[in-house]
């Protein structure tokens, strides 16, 4: 555990010293460096400085957002179908906003996955493990911490945001790689102040009383007592940072707010963008409740203006602010939805054999299409990508070092993305 | 005769210690036992989910008699709390919500909550519990009827419904075989549907009596095209009230899915049901009608033939390989931290049991006592091993431990939330205002007459159609308060007649003036206990968690400390996060804990010197008094800042770590 420590310690002084010499994404322009890169080696600063990655729990469905199938009508159903603003790429007609950014977008229609159920599904892609039983594997945003450290020491490098209770976090590594939480983005990160009433010095002097109290549990290391020793510094630091203001959504213009829509998908994902520009590294925002076994079109007019809105005005608001360029915007999801509409509930069930993910910014080819399902959307026609390939191309357009092995506290050996190839025909 | 008393003695007293003598043949050294109050503290957190109050504090140090600790366990298996505690983890367990999916009713999973804190609340066999959630039929607003919410909670999926049954209540994880053969364990995909094709075939939305129901069809089509929004929305919520349930007892059969893949089976094949693993049951289809090549190949010709019953038997037969096994280990784990075979949901042959002779054993003694959950309990408790210091650091998931001592744990969240509610509420926290669902009684008036469903609800909707749909809920609220109220049968009867009166009023007064009946005093006066909500309102956001369904959401207290929100299975954690020091720190959790309506607020005003306040702060939150040490620090802090130095110490102690450790 030391030995992490210290090489995060390392990596952080490496990539932040990366900053302060100004070579921001420029430096890939060098011949030798984008060289390395190609050949899927490490290499810093990378495209993608931070992460955005939405994740619609539940299972969406392919056929009617990203992986339209207009000449089978049986598959298709009632939802009918949308030209985006580059040539030849079709939407479902429930994302009009989202077809109006194709322009940004790899869409990979390629998606497969050997989990069907949502737990394993969701697991999966979060962390390119099986579940098991017996250990708990990163996600993500803790490998990014973990790998590459934070940018900005003064917030928390990876950022979770309306996520349930059963996320992955950090895995088997170290409190200090767990993603921080917020659960109403609206209400920002909650009691990050000192309560009314309670000026600093007696803030101080609690403290100072706390800490003796505690003194006689200076060796405890129960899970009830070690790990909040962690946090509660992290807490305290936290209290104190500038950039404690990211959370505040009232800074935005009321319009702005509006646009993201009126919701905690689109005032996670502004959220997102706010956090992104004070340099945090990988924030997940998490919209679920996708699993249409019954009412599939009914509950589709709900859900999909919600993800609608939310995309597209962040894709339009990072690009605006100049951002996109290195920030990815990532579209996951546990698996796709069944092309035969169940005829008892006009449902579609779970589907993982093929579905529909998409990447944007940091150097992801926009307008492009990786991958496609066959005629019905059943099964992968060519190009699969698995969670693993998925999570290997945020890695590696992050600069994560895929080939680096790390070992569980039990000593197992793991690496980020479990050996998935990164699908390099997404990067322009 | 001797042997015969020994006999006696075996089967009752000395089992207890069978545990104890098990583990410690096996142990060189044990941590010595809890004695007095730690050991109530710890009794009262694993059994009662919560922090004991001041008030048992002072009656268990006055209690000198023999057998205290007995007594004890036994007073806190048969309190309120720990009914909320089991509900609370077995909630978690089902991944129960408050709402029932495309239900219109504000709390249409109340009744199912209802019914399973009923069953543990008359500690009901494990068993027969189990064979009620899967055998469930019939309409969810019937009385009693509750447990079709464990159907109706995954309506849609009755694959993966299948998959968590056996997951919960066998320690089998078939979810991989929906799809495939399971590439590590023994199942086969045809293995799992022959299982689901036991209860696959259940239909759910045709509560009450279906055929009835279909000739309502057109009644609220009409409804639906009057074009007016409160005589459809109304509409809608009659309609839920009735249909709402689970319609029959399952028919055995199911169909191999389109693309099935395997040489054993052919696409949509239809499968009878038959157990995998343990023993062999199987069913025989029921062709209704005449049999042609063409009906046999659709599930709907066949008869409802009680399939479900007859996979509740063989799940929670005696000779079942793991039915028992892993209820015992459940329990285990909640009074030691971890299950003796983990992960106790996931058991394969490859699995190993951290201890096999008190797996065995407890496994023997769970059967001999007839699935008496409460009673499994107290021999866990009432054992010299559950009162042991606990171990701090328990060894890595895949080292054996020896159990000679309960691990050391962080509260749940739900024990850290009930235990300020504790402080809050005092003896009131184990007031519990669980009732079954308030429509209830609505559809009982529908059912009046189920041969004329259709003449009931036109008379129900001739009375509220045209009115918002808020008037049709308060009228269901008020009408429940006053039926299931203490008053006499003839307030009750004067009640439901102003009530009714009461709804003849002007449209938009009608909750008003229901609201001016003044049920609450009235009820109260006529001895009621219903009217709780009333007198208990200004706690209202301080209820435990067990009362606070369907007002959990994130952002609330137990969903930062972990919480489970119940879309998987046992999903919470007790990892700590950032936002949960945020809370402690700066949430001002002090101030509601100290103010006049709190029953620690009341305790610190009585009076007493300030160290004796102080000791009472210790008392209730850490169940022990300061030390000699402490004593003198508070001295000092009380010397240099008199007005503060209470208040800052009741938030250093709820910042402790001693406070959130069991």
């Amino acid at each position: 555990m030391m030995l992490l420590n210290t090489l995060t310690r390392r990596q952080w002084l490496c990539s932040t010293a990366g900053l302060a010499l100004g070579m921001g994404v420029r430096a890939l322009e060098s011949p030798g460096l984008e060289a390395a890169w190609r050949e899927n080696r490490a290499v810093r600063p990378p495209k993608a400085r931070s992460v955005i990655f939405l994740y619609m729990g539940g299972g969406l469905t392919h056929i009617d957002t990203l992986d339209p199938k207009p000449e089978r009508p049986a598959v298709q159903g009632p939802m009918e179908v949308i030209e985006g603003n580059t040539s030849g790429m079709r939407f479902g007609a429930c994302l009009p906003k989202l077809a109006q950014q194709s322009k940004h977008l790899s869409l990979i229609r390629s998606m497969t996955t050997n989990q069907g159920a949502h737990e394993q599904g969701n697991y999966i892609m979060h962390t390119s493990y099986e579940l098991r039983g017996t250990i708990r594997h990163p996600s993500m945003g803790a490998w990014a911490s973990h790998q590459l450290g934070a940018l900005n020491p003064e917030l928390p490098s990876s950022i979770l945001i309306n996520a349930g209770s059963s996320h992955p976090g950090k895995g088997y590594l170290d409190m200090a790689h767990q993603p921080l939480r917020v659960d109403k983005p609206e209400d920002g990160l909650q009691h990050a102040m000192r309560a009314k009433g309670i000026d600093e010095s007696r803030f101080q002097r609690r403290l100072a009383m706390l800490e003796r109290f505690n003194s006689h549990h200076i060796d405890d290391a129960s899970p009830a007592v070690a790990p909040y020793r962690e946090t509660h510094a992290s807490a305290l630091r936290l209290m104190k940072s500038r950039d404690l203001e990211a959370f505040d959504l009232s800074k935005e213009p009321d319009a702005l707010r509006e646009a993201y829509g009126s919701n905690d998908f689109g005032q996670g994902c502004l959220l997102a963008r706010r956090l992104v520009e004070r340099k945090v590294r990988f924030v997940e925002v998490q919209l679920g409740g996708w699993d249409f076994h019954n009412d599939n079109f009914g509950r589709l007019d709900e859900k999909a203006p919600i993800l609608d809105a939310g995309l597209s005005t962040l894709l339009e608001d990072l690009h605006q602010r100049g951002m996109l360029s290195d920030t990815l915007v990532v579209l996951g999801t546990e698996f796709g939805r069944t092309p035969t509409i169940n005829n008892r509930e006009l449902g579609r069930d779970h589907h993982p054999q093929v579905f529909s993910c998409l990447m944007a910014g940091a150097g992801i080819k926009g307008g492009h299409v990786h991958g496609s399902s066959d005629a019905e959307g059943r099964e992968v026609d060519h190009s699969p990508v698995t969670p693993m390939d998925f999570n290997a191309t945020i890695a590696h357009a992050m600069g994560m070092d895929l080939t680096k092995t790390i070992y569980s506290p039990s000593g197992r050996p793991f690496q980020v993305a479990h050996k998935g190839k990164p699908v390099m025909e997404l990067f322009g | 005769m001797r042997w015969l008393i020994l006999l006696c003695l075996f089967s009752t007293g000395l089992v207890a210690q069978s545990i104890d003598e098990i583990i410690e043949s096996k142990v060189e050294s044990s941590p010595p036992p809890h004695e007095g109050l730690a050991f109530l503290r710890r009794l009262t957190l694993v059994a009662g989910g919560r922090i004991p109050t001041l008030e048992e504090i002072q009656a268990f140090e006055k209690d000198r008699g023999p057998k205290r600790r007995e007594r004890w366990v036994d007073r806190v298996l048969e309190s309120e709390s720990h009914v909320s505690h089991q509900y609370n983890y077995w909630a978690d367990v089902l991944r129960i919500n408050w709402r029932i999916r495309g239900n219109r009713l504000p709390h249409s999973g109340q009744n199912y909550v209802h019914w399973l804190k009923t069953q543990l609340r008359e500690n009901r066999p494990f068993d027969e519990i189990v064979r009620a959630l899967v055998g469930a039929s019939g309409p969810l607003y019937a009385p009693g009827n509750g447990a079709v919410g464990y159907y109706l909670r995954d309506k849609g999926m009755p694959l993966d419904h299948m998959s968590n049954t056996m997951r919960i209540f066998a320690g089998q994880r078939m979810e991989c075989a929906q799809c495939h053969d399971h590439p590590f364990d023994q199942w086969k995909q045809k293995d799992f549907f022959h299982l689901a094709a036991f209860t696959h075939s259940t239909f759910i939305n045709r509560g009450a009596r279906s055929e009835a129901l279909l000739k309502l069809k057109g009644q609220f089509k009409g409804y639906r095209e009057s074009g007016e929004k409160n005589v459809y929305e109304n509409a809608r919520t009659l309609r839920s009230l009735l249909t709402e349930g689970v319609s029959d007892t399952g028919r055995g059969v199911i169909a191999l899915p389109e693309d099935y893949d395997y040489d054993d089976g052919d696409p949509g094949q239809v499968l009878s049901a038959q157990t995998p693993m343990g023993a062999s049951v199987s069913v025989e289809p029921k062709l209704r009608g005449k049999d042609t090549e063409a009906r046999r190949l659709r599930l709907k010709s066949y008869a409802p033939i009680d399939s479900r019953q007859v996979f509740a038997q063989w799940l929670t037969a005696p000779d079942h390989p793991s039915f028992t096994r892993v209820v015992v280990n459940r329990i285990w784990k909640q009074a030691f931290g971890r299950a003796i075979t983990e992960p106790l949901d996931d058991l394969k042959n490859t699995s190993i049991s951290q201890h096999p002779e008190l797996e065995a054993h407890l496994v023997k003694r769970m059967r001999a006592l007839n699935f008496d959950l409460r009673a499994f309990w107290r021999e866990i408790l009432i054992s010299r091993t559950f009162s042991r210091q606990a171990v701090e650091v328990a060894p890595p998931l895949d080292e054996a431990y020896d159990f000679r001592a309960p691990l050391s744990r962080r509260l749940s969240a739900e024990m850290w939330w009930d235990s300020l509610v504790v402080l809050i509420k005092g003896p009131l926290v184990d007031r519990s205002m669980d009732r079954p669902d308030p429509f209830n009684h609505l559809y009982a008036d529908l059912m009046e007459n189920p041969n004329d469903l259709s003449r009931e609800v036109d008379s129900m909707m001739d009375r509220f159609a045209h009115r918002h749909p808020r008037v049709l809920r308060s009228y269901a609220h008020a009408k429940s308060s006053i039926l299931e109220s203490d008053a006499s049968e003839r307030e009750k009867k004067e009640l439901l007649q102003e009530l009714d009166e009461a709804l003849e009023t002007e449209d938009s007064m009608v909750p008003k003036a229901i609201r001016a009946l003044n049920l609450g005093d009235r009820l109260d006066s006529a001895g009621s206990t219903m009217m709780e909500e009333k007198t208990g309102r200004r706690f209202f956001r301080d209820q435990r968690r067990s009362e606070l369904e369907g007002r959990v959401f994130g952002g609330h207290f137990v969903r930062t400390f972990g919480a489970s929100d119940r879309q998987s299975i046992e999903g919470s954690t007790t990892i700590a996060s950032i936002p949960q020091s945020l809370t402690m720190l700066n949430g001002a959790l002090e101030n509601r804990i100290m103010n006049r309506q709190s029953h620690l607020g009341q305790k610190m005003r009585e009076p007493g010197s300030a160290m004796e306040k102080a000791e009472t702060l210790f008392l209730a939150l850490l169940t022990r008094r300061p030390s000699g040490d402490e004593r003198v620090t508070i001295r000092e802090d009380l010397k240099a800042n008199p007005r503060q130095t209470l208040m800052d110490w009741l938030w250093v102690l709820l910042n402790s770590h001693e406070f959130r450790k069991v």
